[in-house]
């Protein structure tokens, strides 16, 4: 044996050595009948296949061809259309006859029709091209990236594919921004970007990658080799005037740098616009927030889009370092400021009260909003340890005031929501053999004073001070093929604080709450069919002033993800959940929450129990082609807090009561899609139906109640040709209250259509918004936008006009759980803004 | 088993027949830059029929309406050994002849799969642009798009160096070769030199081009004053001054 290998090593390194050298081939090709064959490819060829040099035969059939020195090469091959091809070792064909007879084969086209300039995929990332799906209008990236099939760009910036938000969105492969990614998909010119890849099922976690399915999908941002290691952005003036009474001056400035390195990257920017253009959610980030967000909040809050009358000023920075091979550090620090004023009328009655009594408010209301956050975090990734820590530190300094006609009492209304938060996270995962040791930690503070202005001319204080602390650890090992078990360990705490005080009460309250809690779980992943069977087992302590409660708890859940083909996707999940009842349900002191509203708890530690199934089947092809999706959701909740309510002078009063309901909701809803190639058309028609029972105390009867409602939609956009492109959507809504005898249904229509017209640089758009009811719970409205530009490489000029009509309020009913209103709310009236934009 | 394989070598048989027509026609998707000032590509298909010696590289019909250079080439047709360039400059359809070019194609290490052939990867330098091409040994035509021909295989992806110019296939099926009389019936006819020449002055000022070749000056005035396009230069696909 040991001879046989050493002979075959010497061939093969004595061919190899033969093969190494440049060496001339000549030869002559005819076909079965000896006729020569002319213009046949002769080709050289190494182990791998591939063509190492290639030459053509002249009109006698005779070729030469010489082996380029230093590449090897094993085989010659003959090539011609209509002909055989053949293969044959260079060794044989060096030693043999140096005449090549070729037989004909008819060729066969194998016919094919793709469109990679669109997508790729490979393995469960697709990568989309810019350019491929990009239309002349499209700004921004994320203008781009909501035309990805499966991905939606939620009002916000919000990004979720296939109905989840995604877990990362990476700036070439760099988690430069973490959660406030819209700071980046925002304002990041798409011209700047080569692609866009969708990472499906992405574990962003190094040392979990294998070992831990993840749901979720992440984006990655491709750069244009040109964008990299220099600074870019975007500098834009515009100037503008509303064109009704009262004048009004309108201006936005924005100045934005963006570098990209290799070790450094950094976003930076000032915004300002008094345009009603949203601002707040590019720095604001889409994480959850650690802190309580207290119960008292600004009248009004930030206005944007038709009904806002703002003024936002909003400085960011973002730095991102990488500081060795897998450890990454990243600073970020933001501030918002606004001035926001809000007119309105509302009208709003009831459900629960006697006699269906409304307050009719009409409100003047200015706010002022200071936000401050910083955030810091320390990550290092690799795949033998993952260790973070994400500091963040949140500050704000809101007021607002009104002077607002109550039931025709003229009062005013003053409140000052103040919030200060701390929150630190700490993560780290040290991967064994067969499985991994995760550890994460959170801790939070927060503290919200605040003060109100009560209906009587009484100060209410409010002052939350809250304290979280969550740490869990988990072990999970693979105990066979595709079969994983875990086991959580863990504990939370909270902490709550409440000073109350107005007109003679003055009171704190405490709540505590412990859990201690171990949850066994199996999971099955394999690459079709992911499963987990859990089930958390967790002693729960709890005590509210005097009330103690402690308990055994067992929350039980199951999922199940089965991928049978690429494009299919099946989820189905249930879970059982026990929910403490909150500290605001708890809370026997009556708080008021705005001026002419108040609520108070039951004093005793109840809770509330639930069971939760849903199910979604997805298709998906990742370019053009079909998309669908159907999803069912069956929700029961056992033993939720009841609440008796009262109406005295114009205020509404909540109390809960010694009594419990059940409520079920379920909502089946689903959608299609088709893309096609032909003039990048896009449809899609969506509908979800919704409805829940749950009962209301009315007349200090347990009554039955239902909600039910119906959204249909339907887009289409179209590019006709290459200049002229337009989108359309609808929308049909409507919803049904039954409660006692008394059923209320709403319908409306929304319809909205852009064309945009792109010859050449310049790019004219039109666009038309429509609202309508049958039962005139939507006061007909119709709105128009139109703006020009004239867009080159380094600036773009151009001219908005909006509202051109000149609408000047939108009438409108809607149906809450508890109620209806009338509203009448106040829009921006025509305006013009002139801009120059430059690229730098 | 047996029946199973029969059945196959009928299917296969059944391929054979069907493959008997030589006309090829690959549909690419184009990326362009029509000037150096366009601050986004011009995207188009073209169409690249062979059958034989003869090849026509077209503009989808569809498409040529609204886009100013869509052009053409035809090779070995009318005349062997003979390219010929249509296109239009301004509104005005001209014409050139050239000997097929030949191209010193270098391999390269790498390989793809484009439209689900397997390709292998060559570059050549012609006339100022280095072209990267991927062609597939498993469609022994010599031709490509544009100009581009002279590999041992069809080529199906070509992209130059700057990134003005990217053809990549969509679309591989067994196609007619039309000819049409009238392809080249009042075409003004000029040299690849002059072409160039006539392109760049028409893109510095289309108006005074127009007018100077047509008699009419096609601008638009607003309240006496002539609204004159910003000049440009045109993103040439070949410079003659470079090898």
């Amino acid at each position: 044996m040991k001879r046989e290998t050493a002979i075959l090593a010497f061939f093969t390194a004595s061919l190899f050595s033969f093969a190494q050298g440049a060496k001339p081939y000549s030869g002559h090709v005819t076909d079965v009948n000896g006729k020569p064959l002319a213009k046949v490819s002769v080709l050289l060829l190494n182990s791998k296949g591939n063509v190492v040099t290639f030459a053509k035969t002249d009109s006698q059939g005779n070729f030469s061809i010489t082996s380029p020195e230093g590449k090897e090469v094993s085989k010659i091959s003959f090539l011609n259309l209509g002909y055989a091809r053949q293969n044959i070792e260079i060794g044989k064909f060096a030693k043999g006859d140096k005449t090549i007879k070729m037989e004909e084969k008819v060729q066969e086209i194998r016919e094919v029709e793709v469109k990679p300039e669109v997508f790729k995929i490979k393995g469960d990332t697709i990568a989309y091209s810019v350019l491929g799906l990009r239309e002349k209008q499209d700004r921004t990236i994320e203008d781009v990236i909501a035309r990805i099939p499966g991905i939606r760009v939620d009002v916000s910036g919000q990004i979720s594919y296939k109905g989840k938000n995604i877990n990362k969105f990476y700036v070439d492969g760099k988690d430069m921004v973490g959660d406030s990614y819209a700071m980046v998909s925002k304002n990041l010119n798409a011209d700047k970007v080569d692609s866009v890849e969708v990472l499906q099922n992405h574990q962003p976690i190094k040392s979990l990658q294998g070992k831990q399915f993840s749901e979720a999908a992440a984006l990655n941002l491709v750069l244009k080799d040109g964008v990299k290691l220099h600074w870019t952005g975007t500098a834009e003036l515009g100037s503008g005037m509303f064109l009704q009474s009262p004048w009004h001056w309108t201006h936005k400035a924005r100045l934005v740098e963006m570098y990209f390195g290799n070790k450094m990257s950094a976003v930076s920017m000032y915004k300002h616009n008094n345009v009603a253009e949203d601002m707040e959610r590019e720095v604001m980030g889409f994480a959850m927030d650690y802190s309580d967000q207290g119960q008292l909040s600004n009248i009004g809050g930030i206005g944007t889009g038709r009904y806002g009358f703002n003024n936002s000023h909003l400085f960011a920075t973002n730095w991102y370092f990488k500081i060795g091979e897998n450890s990454s550090t990243r600073l970020q620090l933001t501030g918002l400021w606004d001035k926001s004023t809000t007119h309105g009328y509302s009208e709003r009655t009831y459900l629960d009260i006697d006699n269906g009594a409304a307050v009719v408010e009409n409100r003047n209301a200015s706010s002022y909003t200071s936000h401050w956050k910083g955030e810091w975090s320390y990550s290092l990734n690799a795949a033998k340890m993952y260790f973070r820590n994400e500091l963040v530190g949140n500050l704000a300094f809101d007021h607002s005031h009104s002077s607002t006609t109550l039931n025709g009492k003229n009062t005013y209304e003053r409140v000052l929501p103040r919030k200060r938060s701390f929150s630190d996270a700490l993560e780290i995962n040290l991967p064994s053999k067969d499985g991994f040791n995760f550890v994460r930690s959170t801790f939070s503070y927060s503290y919200l004073p605040g003060r109100l202005l009560l209906y009587n001319g009484a100060e209410e204080q409010l002052n939350l001070k809250s304290a979280t602390w969550n740490t869990k650890y988990t072990r999970s090992f693979s105990f066979a093929k595709y079969y994983y078990a875990s086991l959580d360990a863990g504990y939370n705490m909270e902490r709550k604080n409440e000073f109350v005080s107005y007109n003679d009460t003055t009171a704190t309250v405490f709540y505590h709450e412990d859990k201690v809690y171990l949850s066994p779980g199996l999971q099955y992943n394999k690459h079709d069919i992911q499963a987990s069977l859990g089930c958390d087992m967790m002693w729960l302590s709890r005590k509210f002033d005097t009330d103690k409660d402690s308990r055994w708890v067992m929350e039980p859940n199951v999922s199940f993800t089965w991928k049978p083909i690429s494009f299919w996707e099946w989820r189905t999940d249930y879970r059982h959940t026990f929910s403490p009842s909150g500290f605001y349900e708890v809370n026997p002191l009556r708080v008021y929450t705005s001026y002419n509203m108040a609520s108070s708890g039951t004093g005793a530690n109840n809770h509330s129990s639930g069971d939760n199934v849903s199910t979604s089947l997805y298709y998906q092809t990742p370019g053009f082609g079909w998309n669908g999706n159907i999803q069912y959701s069956y929700g029961t909740s056992h033993y939720n807090t009841l609440y008796e309510s009262k109406l005295v002078d114009g205020v509404y009063t909540r109390n809960s009561i010694d009594e419990s309901s059940r409520s079920v909701s379920q909502v089946i809803g689903g959608g299609i899609g088709r893309s096609f190639r032909s003039m990048r058309t896009r449809l899609s028609l969506s509908c979800n139906y919704s409805w829940s029972n749950y009962d209301i105390m009315y007349q200090g009867v347990k009554t039955r109640s239902k909600m039910q409602g119906l959204n249909s939609g339907f887009s289409w956009s179209m590019r006709p040709w290459k200049i002229f492109n337009f989108e359309e959507r609808s929308t049909f809504n409507i919803s049904k209250q039954s409660s006692a005898g008394r059923n209320t249904v709403y319908r409306s229509f929304y319809h909205s259509l852009k064309f945009f017209l792109n010859p050449g640089s310049w790019q004219l758009s039109m666009s038309g918004e429509c609202r309508h009811s049958p039962d005139g719970s939507e006061k007909f409205n119709f709105y128009s936008d139109a703006a020009l530009s004239y867009k080159t490489q380094k600036y773009e000029l151009g001219v908005t006009c909006k509202n051109l009509l000149g609408t000047n309020k939108r009438e409108y009913r809607s149906l809450s759980v508890t109620g209806s209103s009338y509203s009448v709310t106040e829009l921006r009236p025509r305006e013009i803004l002139a801009s120059i934009i430059f690229n730098l | 088993m047996r029946l199973y394989l029969v059945l196959l070598v009928m299917l296969s048989r059944v391929g054979f027949c069907q493959a008997q027509n030589k006309a090829l026609q690959v549909d690419y998707y184009a990326a362009f830059r029509e000037v150096e000032e366009q601050p986004m590509p011009t995207i188009a298909t073209y169409s690249l029929s062979v059958s034989g010696d003869t090849t026509s590289f077209k503009i989808n019909t569809n498409e040529e309406l609204l886009n100013s250079v869509g052009y053409s080439v035809f090779k070995n047709y009318p005349k062997k050994g003979i390219l010929v360039f249509k296109s239009r400059i301004g509104v005005n359809p001209i014409m050139y002849e050239e000997k097929i070019p030949i191209f010193e194609w270098k391999n390269l290490d790498g390989d793809s799969t484009i439209c689900g052939y397997s390709c292998q990867k060559a570059e050549t330098k012609f006339r100022g642009r280095t072209w990267k091409v991927w062609y597939s040994l498993d469609l022994p035509y010599s031709e490509g798009p544009w100009k581009l021909s002279g590999l041992p295989g069809l080529i199906l992806k070509a992209e130059d160096s700057k990134g003005d110019f990217v053809f990549v296939a969509q679309k591989i099926c067994k196609g007619k070769f039309c000819y049409s009389k009238k392809e080249f019936v009042d075409v003004a006819k000029t040299t690849l030199p002059n072409y160039i020449k006539d392109l760049i002055e028409y893109e510095k000022d289309p108006s005074g081009y127009m007018e100077m070749t047509t008699g009419v000056r096609g601008s638009v005035w607003i309240g006496g004053v002539e609204l004159k396009p910003t000049p440009q230069s045109p993103c040439l696909m070949e410079y003659l001054d470079e090898k």
